[in-house]
């Protein structure tokens, strides 16, 4: 049977809606004090993307979700969703976007189904969605909230953001404290509204997770938007770690001479190969070989800024860890 | 008016236990007063009033008869130990009410929902002023129903005049603190605001009717236009001082909506 988040109206049917911007950012900048919060952002999401937004803790990921979810007003520029001023109408655009913040805090007193009715009483359409969703991830709507773990708060979060069947979503690290199963589901049911058309902004910190679900990334660091990319440019540029184990030992000195390698490292027999973008050429050349085993590791959050940074960072680091040694 | 009944039906079911905890000891207070008073109605009580040093009778209601039923009550009860329940109760439920939703960060789940900001004020003030109004008469019927039992004198329409005015000032002090709680992100900053206020508004109170420079300045504390043993005694109703106590809550409601609209939330 499919599942009832396929069912309902698609928004990828009116072509209109489609090409203008459901999000847009214009110039955006929040001060808090003399600190950037974020600056000069400008970006837009169209309708029915899933739009990452990608950055480590304190880039201004959360500033950014609050000044769009009219939490905060901006020192300046424009927060725009479906063409409303984010902050000015606030109330009518929340009508149409479901939201899970960065740090899920909840009415501790209550029950997880007492919670879901408090917080449909300020929407106009009931929460039609809620009963499949507490089903499909594992969440009991008689638990007290307090008893509840962490993970298990994310669910109710989730519930909360997609229960109204909004038209846009907008998620600060939405799977902070699942499981990985349940990870899987909340995928699941993303893919599912990006089927029917629907707009997700999302932020994470999680690479894999943005590579999985998203069509298209904004990389933001120290409050400065870097980079927006298509899922397909950023695996092209994405700096990754390929272990290979040969049967015996190998010279790799062809390897290096590829452009896509950047780094070879060797232990015994296994090679660690620091490349970016296509492997077709690496595999060709590796093939020539008899090989025992071959690994992709995920790269870090930090081997991923070096794709956008190039050695600068990673220069000064080795600077600074030089003159440590002195 | 949906997100405000909403609001208003949440917050009752939040606060239905301390509000019947808050009515329960108000109304016993009153029944202790009454069970109290036969047995102390004809000691000496005028004369040992009249006893007092001047400055301490100036300081507590120099033209109450402590011997009269409603002079006792109000000496006892209405002028000391009330106001100071209905005062904490006052700004513990108006900083609660915004500034320990922001506190505990279950506001930015409120605000997620389309609600407008000026509703969740609203919501929360509108509650607060219909749990004053049940404490006020859960305090006030027990006066009335049992003065003839306890042999005490006191007129229904004395009563029904303390009881607008203790609502008016009460409310003034609640409309000051919602303001505070819109002010303030943490709840004890906005509960120290709160009570400063009133520490200061009260230590005016006293010090204006012990000296004469003071006194000038005497209008500017809330407690100036609380006069319980007036209205009890002879149900006169000041208007200029009822319109003030009206004028400071309307103020403060207004900033605190305004203030509210365009704060930052969770920063």
């Amino acid at each position: 049977m499919p599942s009832i988040l396929y069912r309902g109206t698609n928004l990828q049917s009116s072509t209109a809606e489609n090409s203008a911007a459901v999000i847009a950012c214009r110039s955006l900048t929040k001060y808090y004090g003399p600190q950037p919060g974020i600056s000069d952002l400008d970006l837009s999401v169209a309708a029915g993307e899933i739009f990452g937004f990608l950055g480590p803790n304190g880039a201004g990921k959360t500033t950014t979700i609050r000044l769009l979810m009219g939490m905060l007003r901006p020192t300046s520029g424009l927060a725009a969703i479906l063409g409303y001023d984010a902050w000015k109408k606030s109330t009518e655009i929340k009508r149409h976007i479901g939201h899970i913040p960065g740090d899920v805090r909840l009415y501790e007193h209550m029950r997880v189904g007492e919670l879901l009715d408090y917080i449909d009483g300020f929407r106009a359409s009931t929460g039609r969605l809620r009963a499949e969703l507490l089903e499909r991830l594992e969440l009991a709507a008689h638990k007290n909230v307090k008893s509840l773990s962490r993970g298990n708060r994310q669910k109710v979060a989730i519930v909360l953001a997609v229960m109204h069947d909004p038209d846009i979503l907008i998620l600060d690290e939405p799977t902070l404290g699942l499981d990985p199963l349940m990870q899987q589901a909340f995928y699941t049911i993303l893919l599912e509204l990006k089927q029917r058309g629907k707009t997700v902004f999302l932020s994470s910190h999680i690479l894999s997770e943005v590579e999985r679900v998203c069509d298209r990334v904004g990389i933001v660091k120290d409050g400065r938007l870097i980079e927006v990319q298509a899922i397909e440019a950023l695996r092209q540029n994405k700096i990754r770690h390929m272990d290979v184990t040969f049967a015996k030992e190998v010279n790799f000195e062809e390897l290096r001479r590829l452009p896509q390698v950047l780094e070879v490292q060797k232990h015994d027999n296994v090679l660690r190969i620091t490349l970016r973008g296509d492997i077709d050429a690496i595999i060709k050349e590796l093939a020539r070989h008899r090989i025992v085993d071959l690994t992709f590791a995920q790269p870090s959050l930090e081997d991923f800024f070096l794709s956008f940074y190039g050695a600068s960072r990673k220069n000064d680091t080795n600077n600074q860890s030089a003159k440590k040694n002195i | 008016m949906t997100q405000i009944t909403n609001l208003l039906k949440r917050t009752f079911k939040d606060r239905r236990t301390s509000l019947v905890i808050y009515a329960a000891g108000l109304a016993a207070y009153s029944v202790f007063i009454l069970a109290i008073w036969p047995s102390i109605k004809n000691a000496q009580l005028q004369q040992l009033w009249q006893s007092y040093p001047p400055a301490l009778k100036k300081a507590f209601g120099a033209n109450i008869d402590l011997a009269a039923f409603d002079g006792f009550f109000t000496l006892e009860y209405f002028g000391q130990l009330w106001p100071l329940i209905l005062i904490a109760f006052s700004v513990g439920f108006a900083s609660a009410s915004l500034g320990g939703e922001i506190e505990k960060g279950t506001m930015e789940l409120l605000l997620s929902q389309p609600v407008r900001r000026r509703s969740v004020v609203l919501g929360k003030y509108l509650f607060f002023l219909l749990a004053l109004a049940a404490l006020i008469i859960a305090t006030l019927i027990p006066v009335v129903l049992g003065a003839p039992i306890a042999g005490g004198r006191v007129g229904i329409t004395g009563v029904a005049a303390l009881g607008l005015q203790a609502f008016l000032f009460f409310a003034a002090v609640g409309s000051y603190s919602i303001f505070s709680a819109a002010l303030f992100s943490t709840r004890s900053r906005a509960i120290f605001a709160s009570v400063a206020v009133a520490i200061i508004s009260y230590a005016l109170d006293i010090l204006a009717k012990l000296n004469n420079f003071v006194s000038n300045f005497h209008f500017l504390s809330l407690f100036y236009y609380y006069d319980p043993f007036r209205y009890l005694h002879s149900a006169s109703y000041a208007w200029g001082d009822l319109t003030v106590l009206t004028a400071i809550s309307l103020f403060s409601l207004t900033a605190a909506v305004l203030w509210f609209n365009h704060r930052d939330i969770a920063c």
